[in-house]
């Protein structure tokens, strides 16, 4: 265990470090970084100009360059965004609560509702049931995730009235959001748990404890359950890949005031120095996820030996 | 109905239902419930309609996709009170037809996939070929490769370069080129593995073959149905990854109509014409559950034991 895990951290400093380089060149390939800090139709003296180049560090060699520009990422510091004029990551922080409070929520949800459903349907494999569940997961893998939000809008908002159509406020401004994200996400794990649990009922143990006499329910969930749960547990592990997609779109649609949609609006600005500080941070948070999810993959299920 | 023994319980449920389904109908109309039922019909009818009117988009529009009309600002779709038959599905913010666009659009959708899966798949199969019979350092060089992209969150990257290099077309076949080739240098590489301690391979390399005739007269004959079903798999996530950058702006710019920049356009006027939104939105579902249906069913015909990819 000790040595995959020091395997995975040597791994995954490597992959932050390539994205490091990647948006690094990124930077450079657009041009003079520069013309990124400047408002577009101004112009800089040629005093402002090389001032500011000196303050970039663009007077030394491009590895130099490189290295200051890590130094301060690692620090946390990413530069001041060009938009808000201040430094990023405090910006960063100032949103962060809005997505995680978000997403937490949405996240039980989904993975509750995931594997609920799709024991429920493969229990009832081929009834009225079955099919809704289908249907449910079916919708949720092939719509897209901002057309879902504003048909839920139209009904639920505009049409019935019943919750806000969007930003952040008490409790009901929650429901339309993680509704449509933890149906996004609910999808997948929806299918994966039906299809594992009736491999797992087809298995000879459970046959064998079905020639016992065991009962259906304790059969599902003493002895069929355990042994399906470990690939949708996988999944939700590394569902917080698909939660960055879905929290950018999402946040986006409600006017939800969180990272998903700073990234949007910042992209949008073409506002540098913050996209890479939220790009480097998500990254960081994905690859922490796909950790977690190995390590518990090889908990649950001892047969799986990593490395 | 409970059946007294348990372990028959679920299979006979399964059982009644199925019966139950083509209950009622009898001669030509139960011939037909079961093609359906075993064949993806219904998909791959959607699928060739769809080529259809992407191929003749511009013969079977009723009008032009750019062209926008001041006097039919937010005109209803047909069946709704105040919709004209000229609008079928009615006309958006501006004045243009939507029908007329969602046709345009499915020429960009299904030009980006697929645009995007040829250079995948081409790619994506020849690494993979080239990993599992080299093997040593090209093995190895590639595959972290493989791992290394999987590593890396799409979007972000995307994000990072819209921002350098703002939103294009050629930016966005790039970026799902880029993300979409592992899935096939994997799946590949794992045959060529299998394939590759065949006898015929040996007899081959005995005499006399080179490792790219065997690669392309002995190994890719076996890939090749497994490339076509991870291709028909990916076009659904990939219309949608498309839609999604569109309709976060970051994707095919403006004028053009794209499915997911059309439902952008809509969104302050969900309030006041649902249609400009919805139409659009969910063209892009049928598009993709068509595909996603397909593709499965294709799996499932050419290798149940795929039930992973």
């Amino acid at each position: 265990m000790a040595r995959f895990l020091a395997l995975r951290s040597v791994y995954m400093i490597l992959v932050m470090v390539g994205i490091s380089i990647l948006v690094f060149a990124l930077s450079r390939m657009s041009g003079d970084p520069r013309l990124l800090y400047m408002t577009p139709g101004t112009r800089w003296s040629q005093e402002v100009w090389d001032a500011r180049g000196k303050e970039l560090g663009l007077d030394r060699p491009l590895v130099m360059q490189y290295l200051v520009w890590v130094g301060g990422a690692v620090r946390g510091d990413f530069g001041d965004s060009i938009w808000h004029k201040r430094n990023s990551l405090k910006i960063i922080l100032e949103r962060a609560p809005a997505t995680i409070q978000l997403s937490a929520i949405a996240y039980v949800l989904a993975i509750t509702l995931g594997t609920g459903l799709g024991v429920a349907s493969a229990v009832t494999r081929g009834s009225m049931m079955d099919l809704v569940v289908r249907s449910f997961a079916l919708i949720g893998q092939a719509a897209p995730p901002f057309w879902i939000a504003l048909v839920l809008i139209y009904v639920f908002a505009v049409n019935l009235g019943w919750l806000p159509t969007s930003r952040r406020g008490d409790w009901t401004h929650f429901v339309l959001p993680v509704t449509t994200l933890a149906w996004l996400a609910s999808a997948g794990i929806t299918r994966i748990t039906r299809s594992a649990l009736l491999e797992v009922l087809d298995s000879e143990y459970v046959k064998l404890a079905r020639a016992k006499g065991v009962g259906q329910t304790r059969i599902v969930f003493k002895h069929a359950l355990k042994n399906a749960l470990i690939a949708p547990l996988t999944v939700a592990a590394i569902l917080f890949a698909s939660f960055i997609t879905g929290t950018v779109v999402v946040e986006t649609v409600f006017a939800w005031p969180g990272l998903g949609r700073l990234a949007v609006e910042a992209t949008l600005q073409r506002d540098f120095p913050l996209v890479t500080g939220l790009a480097v941070i998500f990254a960081a948070v994905f690859l922490l996820s796909s950790l977690a999810a190995d390590l518990l993959y090889a908990y649950i299920d001892p047969r799986i030996r990593i490395y | 109905m409970r059946t007294s023994i348990p372990g028959f319980e679920s299979i006979s449920r399964g059982r009644i239902a199925a019966g139950l389904d083509s209950a009622g109908l009898s001669g030509v109309p139960q011939r037909a419930w079961r093609i359906i039922r075993r064949y993806p019909v219904i998909p791959v009818a959607i699928v060739i309609l769809l080529a259809v009117i992407a191929t003749f988009a511009p013969f079977v529009s009723p009008k032009h996709q750019l062209e926008s009309d001041l006097a039919e600002v937010k005109t209803p779709p047909a069946w709704v009170e105040g919709g004209k038959f000229e609008y079928f599905l009615g006309a958006d913010h501006i004045g243009r037809d939507i029908l007329s666009r969602v046709i345009h659009g499915s020429r960009i959708s299904l030009m980006v996939a697929g645009i995007v899966l040829s250079a995948g798949a081409v790619v994506g199969t020849s690494l993979g070929i080239l990993a599992g019979l080299s093997g040593g350092f090209w093995d190895e060089f590639i595959m972290r490769l493989v791992d290394l992209t999987y590593a890396v969150p799409f979007l972000l990257v995307a994000l990072v370069v819209a921002t350098v290099f703002g939103p294009s077309l050629g930016l966005v076949l790039i970026l799902l080129s880029v993300f979409s080739w592992p899935g096939f240098a994997r799946q590949t590489r794992g045959l060529t593995l299998q394939l590759k301690t065949t006898d015929y391979v040996s007899i081959a390399r005995i005499a006399g073959s080179s490792t790219i005739r065997i690669s392309y007269r002995h190994i890719l004959p076996g890939v090749i149905n497994i490339v076509m079903v991870l291709a028909t798999l990916q076009v659904g996530g990939l219309i949608l990854t498309e839609s999604v950058l569109s309709f976060l702006g970051i994707g095919i710019p403006a004028p053009q109509p794209a499915w997911g920049s059309m439902v952008a356009d809509g969104r302050e006027f969900i309030g006041t014409a649902w249609w400009i939104s919805v139409m659009p939105g969910f063209a892009i579902f049928l598009t993709v559950f068509a595909f996603n249906f397909l593709g499965d069913w294709l799996r499932d015909y050419f290798d149940p034991r795929l039930r992973q990819l």
